[in-house]
């Protein structure tokens, strides 16, 4: 089987020729890879639709070839076609001493909207800035800069090749909390309190932002990717709660999912950190297909081998290796045990990826990720 | 319910409006405001602190109810200045050199508060110099500090230097925290304790100071 083809026939709770093993290595893995000073990889001046940068996903799929693991591509997505004179963000990048400072101007009918992105040399992006700084007249700018309506795609991925039958290529649609909080000026406590405090008017927001992103699954699936994978850190219950994703989230998720299911697209669902306390209601109330990174303690709650046995049947599990204690510091034989503990665990029958939490560190050494695959090869055949 | 637990409730609901009424009648009533602090306002938030470390409660919960204490507080604070009452003891908090990152340095914040602490935050991205200036400045009984990445949890150890070169280490507890910062890492950088989550983190402070 190809990695693809292995991917996909896990998200379809199906055995494969092995278990798929896919640790979350984006974006810092790839990144040191190559060498380059962050801030160049990810402003590399070409275009490129999606998350990252067109010389980030090269070296994306360079990296998945390099470790001989099957990839999972969630890079790319579709360019947005807009009328003639439509409001768009304008970027200046002005050189400082830490990186680049990439300063963002938006001019709508209704006034300016700013934002600003802190590009470093060897660290993550880092948003300083953001649009909506006062409630209702920036949202009422980010209407305009959204569009009202008659909301319109390109009909096809440009990208799509560059990962091939090496993974699986699957575009992002990020969930509400996750657009606000990358929208909303003031951290995540203003954000939270904006739920809290301005919860008619946020129902008003989220019901425009719905509109949109089903527009946008609508055109995704048109396309026909590998797969749909829906998600952002903003709705892990490590900051977030069951509350506000009954609200917010599940129901952009039921009519997602459906939308998926309908023409016979995966649908994917992406919480990290805490989730636990989701699965249940994703596998009960949604047609998600495939549930991650399902963390372990102590960044996530999930275990593994419960969540087989209660959601097993509905959904297929991808991960749950801790990053940012285990996969850095673990020896590789540490590694090897715990993976095959989790194929003990969640792999029979299929409908399992051997895969990591969020986003394994910028050191996590090779070792431990080339044990990964060895096990998976290995230990993991059916 | 007497007025305390009124206070309490209120608190632990969020509801900052009614906090606020029930401090204000209780004034009114001629409650001494360390009682009202106390028995009203940190007792509601000790109860909201113990559910978030059991894992019964959630973030944008205890941004509520550290509203509604924040609410009640503004009413007390002004006749608790200068008093004995008015603190528990003072802690420097920031995130470290080259990170940004603020959502576990405030939930932190949010809980010393909750506990009765006065809180002093740096921000982020916080250089070994300005912890010292801080350190000087306000004699905290506490500093603590927060990385999210590993490459700028090693700056930790630069600001307990920093604090050692200037004789302020002895006047101040250090602890850390932060995702891939573990016990042994606050043992090897010489910190006096290390928090794994917001809410151990008051306990700890109350533990090194023994309030």
């Amino acid at each position: 089987m190809t990695s693809k083809e292995r991917m996909l026939t896990a998200f379809r709770r199906k055995k494969a020729d092995r278990v798929p093993v896919c640790p979350d290595i984006s974006v810092m893995v790839p990144a040191k890879r190559t060498g380059r000073p962050f801030d160049e990889l990810f402003l590399d001046g070409k275009e490129h639709t999606g998350w990252t940068s067109e010389t980030y996903t090269k070296a994306y799929v360079d990296t998945v070839k390099y470790f001989g693991m099957d990839g999972w591509y969630v890079y790319g997505g579709l360019k947005e076609v807009r009328p003639e004179g439509s409001p768009k963000f304008i970027e200046t990048i002005v050189p400082v001493s830490e990186g680049k400072l990439v300063k963002r101007v938006c001019q709508t009918p209704l006034g300016e909207l700013k934002e600003e992105e802190m590009f470093f040399g060897d660290e993550p992006s880092w948003r300083d800035e953001k649009p909506i700084k006062n409630l209702r007249e920036d949202f009422e700018r980010m209407k305009y800069l959204l569009g009202h309506d008659s909301w319109r795609w390109e009909k096809s991925f440009k990208d799509r090749e560059r990962i091939g039958d090496y993974g699986v290529y699957s575009p992002v649609v990020a969930v509400f909390q996750d657009w606000w909080f990358n929208n909303r000026h003031g951290g995540f406590e203003r954000c939270f309190m904006d739920f809290h405090e301005e919860g008619k008017f946020l129902e008003e927001v989220h019901e425009f932002w719905m509109d949109w992103s089903l527009a946008y699954v609508r055109a995704l699936v048109e396309a026909r990717p590998d797969e749909v994978m829906f998600g952002g850190s903003s709705a892990s219950l490590s900051i977030s709660s069951p509350d506000l994703f009954r609200r917010f989230e599940l129901p952009f998720l039921q009519r997602a999912s459906k939308i998926c299911r309908e023409a016979g697209i995966i649908s994917h669902l992406h919480v990290c950190g805490r989730s636990w306390e989701l699965v249940q209601i994703v596998a009960d109330e949604t047609d998600i297909d495939v549930m991650e990174p399902m963390e372990e303690p102590p960044g996530g709650n999930v275990d593994i081998a419960e969540a087989k046995r209660r959601v097993g049947g509905k959904l297929c599990i991808k991960g749950n290796i801790n990053t940012f204690d285990f996969m850095l510091n673990a020896t590789p034989d540490q590694v090897g045990a715990k993976c095959k503990k989790l194929i003990d665990d969640a792999g029979a029958d299929g409908g399992f990826v051997l895969s990591t939490g969020d986003q394994c560190g910028r050191d996590t050494p090779h070792a431990n990720l080339f044990k990964m695959v060895e096990v998976a090869e290995t230990y993991g055949r059916y | 319910m007497d007025i305390y637990q009124e206070i309490a409730s209120n608190v632990e609901q969020g509801y900052s409006e009614k906090a606020k009424k029930a401090v204000e009648r209780a004034l009114a009533e001629g409650c001494p405001p360390a009682e009202i602090l106390h028995k009203g306002l940190i007792a509601g938030m000790n109860v909201v602190a113990e559910r978030f470390k059991s894992g019964h409660m959630f973030l944008p919960e205890v941004l509520a109810v550290a509203g509604a204490m924040k609410a009640g507080m503004t009413l007390v604070k002004p006749l608790l200045a200068g008093t004995k009452q008015s603190s528990f003891g003072k802690v420097v908090i920031g995130t470290v050199r080259g990170d940004m990152h603020d959502i576990g340095k405030n939930l932190v914040a949010i809980m010393l508060e909750g506990a009765g602490f006065e809180v002093i935050d740096l921000g982020t991205d916080v250089r070994a110099d300005k912890f010292v200036e801080a350190v000087e400045r306000e004699r905290p009984a506490v500093v603590g500090m927060s990385a999210l990445l590993t490459t700028t949890m090693l700056h930790m150890k630069g600001v307990i230097d920093a604090l050692e070169q200037k004789n302020l280490r002895g006047g101040v507890k250090i602890i850390v925290g932060g995702a891939p910062i573990s016990n042994n890492f606050a043992n090897e950088i010489k910190a006096d304790g290390y928090a794994r989550d917001a809410g151990s983190a008051a306990d700890l402070v109350r533990s090194l100071l023994k309030t």
